[in-house]
């Protein structure tokens, strides 16, 4: 993008005419992108130059942080104009992302409208709860087809979405659900509940996000009502915040899959070094106190290493790959509890299938590293010996990576923790055990 | 999402040939008889398309993934497939055709209404991870002189067969795309508006060779729930709805989990589903790793002689090489995500890069104190734990730049960055962390002889 150097020109020279005609061309969430790449000050004058219903659109894409940076630092009345056009579960978010006295000034600006946010707030952020938003359409089942498409056209500006028209009954339990196309094509003088559907999917305002977007996903809706323990329609989720939920959670699972324990997203800005560090620490030493005891196992053989220094030039190999085809076969699992097409979760069939691949793997490399060896060093038996570990370490690696994902959603844990290291490391001790033992056998050591 | 015994419920009526299955599948959600589906034997499944309207057979079957849709239809009689293919979307039927031999393919194709023949045709040649790989051709669209009140009557008119009926396109009589509208604009417009009075002008759209992950991030991105596919001249093709775009990105995230961890992608077909298939996947990066990793014990094999003279050494191996391996993957990971997530970004760049730097500086500081302290309790060696300490230090500084550098030197060559795999990268760590420790500790314990540095070039050469 060379117009952000543009921009920056026009927003020196204080240009401000010719920088409307240029803004009007582009759409918020560009405008959006645009701010992040600026300096503070200049987005501050970028986005005092915007329309008013842009900027409504502009402040709902930026980060939280230039959020909170733009609305405090805004004209008291303007800011207060825009913050009651965010829509509510925006509004929320934020204030998740603040520390305590910011979240005071933004509040204050929110005036009486506070109260109703209070209880998205309560809701735990990776939750249905925390997701959804307030702004949805819902009438009472006797509602006629004509009377709700009026009342529709009215009540349209400041809903999330309008193509779906909940029908609760006098209690705001939730009865039925209505797309607008039905209601289109709909004869005027029915009542709503003739020709609603009943079977209504829906999820408990509890449930983890994860869930709720592969129910989006599976149905292929445009939006999911969230409802309470006795039924009461409460908000709904879109699909557009859907997709995020299902960007946020691969990047979790990929994150954790190599042993990092993130809870949010990659934050490439205000986090501390100490925090970076502090959140991939936990496996690292986890997995030094391991490799220590793999060490004590090369110390238990250092005579037949003394007398045969080779042996120690395929340690790299063999553990390397025993922790490749560990790492494989675990996001392989990984990714497919996460996308549910895992055939059956009995971790005995799972684990003997992955076998079957692990001793392919084995043969092949071992096969093949075995040819090298001897190429190399000149030793059949010392390549026999090297292969024959080869073979065992793959299948077993294939094996343990299978089983830990597993394990860990079976018993109520996230399966993507650190099952990298993990399995790596204990691989390395049997591996290491296998090689040398394999050694001393055959060599005669 | 069916409870247990709703399904058995289901499975009995149907199999039973009962007149309740009929009404019960009629008011199914057709993902939920899907999923039943997918535990019926082969042979049988044909007894619930039997029981479905074809328009509710349609929507079932489009509900598979392509591949698993041959065997359902190999079940019904070639008449039974038509109809239920005059009701799926065009889209979907060009996945279908797509697996299946050609010439079966052409006769189905044959036996559709005209109009459909036509279209398929062309949307067959697209290739297949592109927005016209993609795209349908169920839409509505409106010339821009009509007025709102003409519009809503064609929504109501062509609504029933279109994908989407939320957006509705405007075009000129040559159908290039001039504009766009909400339903939700039009129902809440004045009725005697003109369409162009109205209509947003400035309108995201992709081209038809676009590659579907951009789509999919283009869809996300605006939160659209559909974006139109147009020609070089701006011809209005087709649309793809946000569903599909749903379905893009599981696919390329997959593939991203999948890549990271060294596993060639490839379209998911049933060979791959064979034990020798799923392995087939998974040599091409262990082959290269496995020549990485002879590098790696050759540069041991440079330093045999500092290793003869103290086999010690060689019983940190293991922790310098693991933990080097696994800071060197959790940089890569940081890396490929903020890259796929468009987090990353040229203003940021450099603090990002600096910034897991110094995070790898201070694990590196944490790591070599705690690895120092075990191998002097160990060894009671203070040379010794010196040397394996400050190794481990330099070498996750390193292998934090290498997880971070090699991504982005990838995305700057314009090569996948999520092929710069996690094996891939603990291969190059293990490389520079063992050259690392045999050059510390050949000075730190003093063994350094003229041989050695001669061996040491010959490594690096």
């Amino acid at each position: 993008m060379n117009n952000i150097e543009e921009i920056q020109e026009l927003l020196h020279e204080k240009n401000h005419d010719k920088l409307y005609t240029v803004l009007e061309q582009y759409h918020p969430v560009d405008i959006a992108q645009l701010m992040e790449e600026l300096s503070q000050d200049e987005s501050m004058d970028l986005f005092s130059s915007l329309e008013f219903d842009t900027a409504v659109q502009v402040l709902g894409e930026i980060d939280s942080y230039r959020k909170h940076f733009i609305l405090t630092n805004l004209e008291y009345n303007y800011a207060r104009k825009l913050i009651r056009e965010m829509s509510a579960d925006d509004v929320a978010d934020l204030l998740g992302d603040l520390k305590d006295e910011e979240k005071r000034q933004i509040l204050s600006l929110l005036g009486e409208n506070k109260y109703d946010l209070i209880e998205l707030l309560s809701y735990a952020r990776n939750t249905a709860g925390g997701r959804m938003t307030t702004e949805y359409i819902a009438f009472p089942k006797e509602m006629k087809a004509k009377e709700a498409l009026d009342k529709l056209a009215e009540l349209a500006v400041d809903a999330e979405t309008i193509y779906y028209i909940y029908v609760v009954d006098s209690e705001g339990r939730l009865v039925g659900v209505v797309s607008l196309r039905d209601l289109i094509l709909a004869p005027e003088n029915t009542p709503i509940e003739d020709f609603m559907q009943t079977d209504v999917k829906k999820v408990n305002v509890l449930q983890e996000q994860e869930e709720v977007a592969r129910l989006i996903q599976k149905y292929g809706f445009l939006a999911l009502p969230v409802v309470d323990d006795d039924n009461v329609l409460l908000g709904i989720v879109t699909v557009d915040d859907a997709m995020t939920v299902v960007e946020e959670e691969t990047t979790e699972d990929i994150l954790k899959l190599s042993g990092s324990n993130v809870d949010e997203d990659i934050d490439v800005g205000q986090v501390s070094i100490w925090t970076r560090a502090k959140r991939r620490l936990p496996w690292i030493l986890l997995c030094i106190f391991g490799e220590i005891i793999s060490g004590r196992v090369i110390d238990d053989f250092s005579s037949a290493l003394q007398t045969i220094v080779a042996l120690s030039f395929f340690i790299p190999v063999l553990m390397d790959m025993g922790g490749n085809v560990g790492t494989q076969s675990a996001a392989i699992v990984v990714r497919s509890i996460a996308t549910g097409e895992l055939k059956t979760l009995s971790i005995a069939k799972n684990v003997l299938r992955e076998a079957g691949v692990g001793i392919i793997l084995g043969l092949v490399n071992g096969l093949l590293v075995a040819a090298i060896t001897y190429v190399w060093q000149g030793k059949v038996l010392l390549g026999l010996v090297v292969g024959i570990a080869m073979t065992f370490n793959l299948t077993i690696a294939a094996m343990l990576g299978t089983f830990f994902p597993l394990l860990w959603y079976k018993i109520g844990q996230d399966p993507a923790v650190a099952s990298g290291p993990l399995v790596t490391t204990i691989l390395d001790i049997l591996g290491l055990l296998v090689y040398f033992s394999t050694a001393t056998w055959i060599l005669k050591l | 999402v069916l409870p247990k015994k709703d399904v058995l419920l289901i499975k009995h009526f149907v199999l039973n040939k009962s007149d309740e299955a009929q009404k019960i599948l009629a008011n199914l959600h057709p993902a939920d008889i899907a999923q039943i589906l997918s535990e019926i034997k082969n042979g049988n499944k044909k007894l619930f398309f039997q029981m479905m309207t074809s328009s509710k057979a349609a929507e079932v079957l489009e509900e598979f993934e392509p591949y698993d849709r041959l065997p359902i239809i190999e079940e019904m009689t070639e008449a039974e497939t038509i109809k239920i293919l005059e009701n799926m979307s065009v889209d979907e039927i060009v996945d279908l055709f797509q697996q299946m031999p050609t010439a079966q393919a052409e006769s189905l194709l044959r036996k559709l209404p005209k109009e459909d023949y036509e279209v398929l045709r062309s949307l067959l040649k697209m290739a297949d991870d592109t927005a016209g790989g993609l795209m349908t051709t169920d839409y509505v669209y409106i010339y821009s002189d009509a007025t709102v009140s003409e519009a809503i009557n064609d929504v109501r008119q062509f609504g029933h067969k279109a994908e989407t009926i939320y957006y509705i396109y405007v075009v000129d009589e040559k159908k290039h795309l001039k504009g766009v509208l909400s339903l939700r604009e039009l129902i809440t417009a004045p009725r005697d508006k003109k369409i162009h009075e109205i209509m947003h002008t400035n309108v995201v759209a992709v081209n038809v060779d676009q590659d579907q992950e951009e789509v999919a991030k283009i869809i996300s991105r605006y939160s659209l729930l559909a974006v139109p596919v147009v020609n070089d001249s701006n011809r209005l093709l087709g649309i793809v709805t946000v569903d599909d775009a749903m379905e893009v990105m599981e696919e390329e995230n997959t593939e991203d989990i999948h890549k990271m961890a060294g596993i060639t992608p490839e379209e998911d077909t049933a060979f791959s589903r064979t034990i020798w298939g799923a392995s087939k996947k998974r040599l091409l990066w262990l082959f290269i790793c496995l020549m990485g990793d002879m590098l790696s014990g050759s540069v041991i094999d440079g330093f045999s002689h500092v290793l003869e003279s103290m086999v010690a050494l060689a019983f940190f191996i293991p922790v310098l090489m693991a933990t080097g391996g696994n800071v060197g993957t959790q940089s890569l990971a940081l890396a490929v995500r903020g890259i796929a997530t468009e987090k990353l970004n040229r203003k940021n760049i450099l603090k990002f890069i600096s910034g897991e730097t110094l995070a790898g500086g201070q694990l590196g500081v944490i790591c070599g104190g705690i690895v120092a302290l075990l191998t002097y309790l160990w060894q009671r060696d203070a040379q010794l734990s010196l040397a394996v300490g400050l190794s481990m230090c330099i070498s996750l500084i390193l292998a934090s730049l290498i997880g971070i550098l090699v991504p982005l030197l990838f995305r700057l060559l314009n090569i996948d960055p999520a092929v710069a795999s996690g094996p891939f990268i603990t291969t190059i760590v293990d490389i520079s962390t063992l050259s690392v420790y045999f050059t510390v500790s050949t000075y730190l314990l003093d063994v350094l002889s003229s041989n050695i540095a001669g061996t040491l070039k010959e490594v690096l050469v």
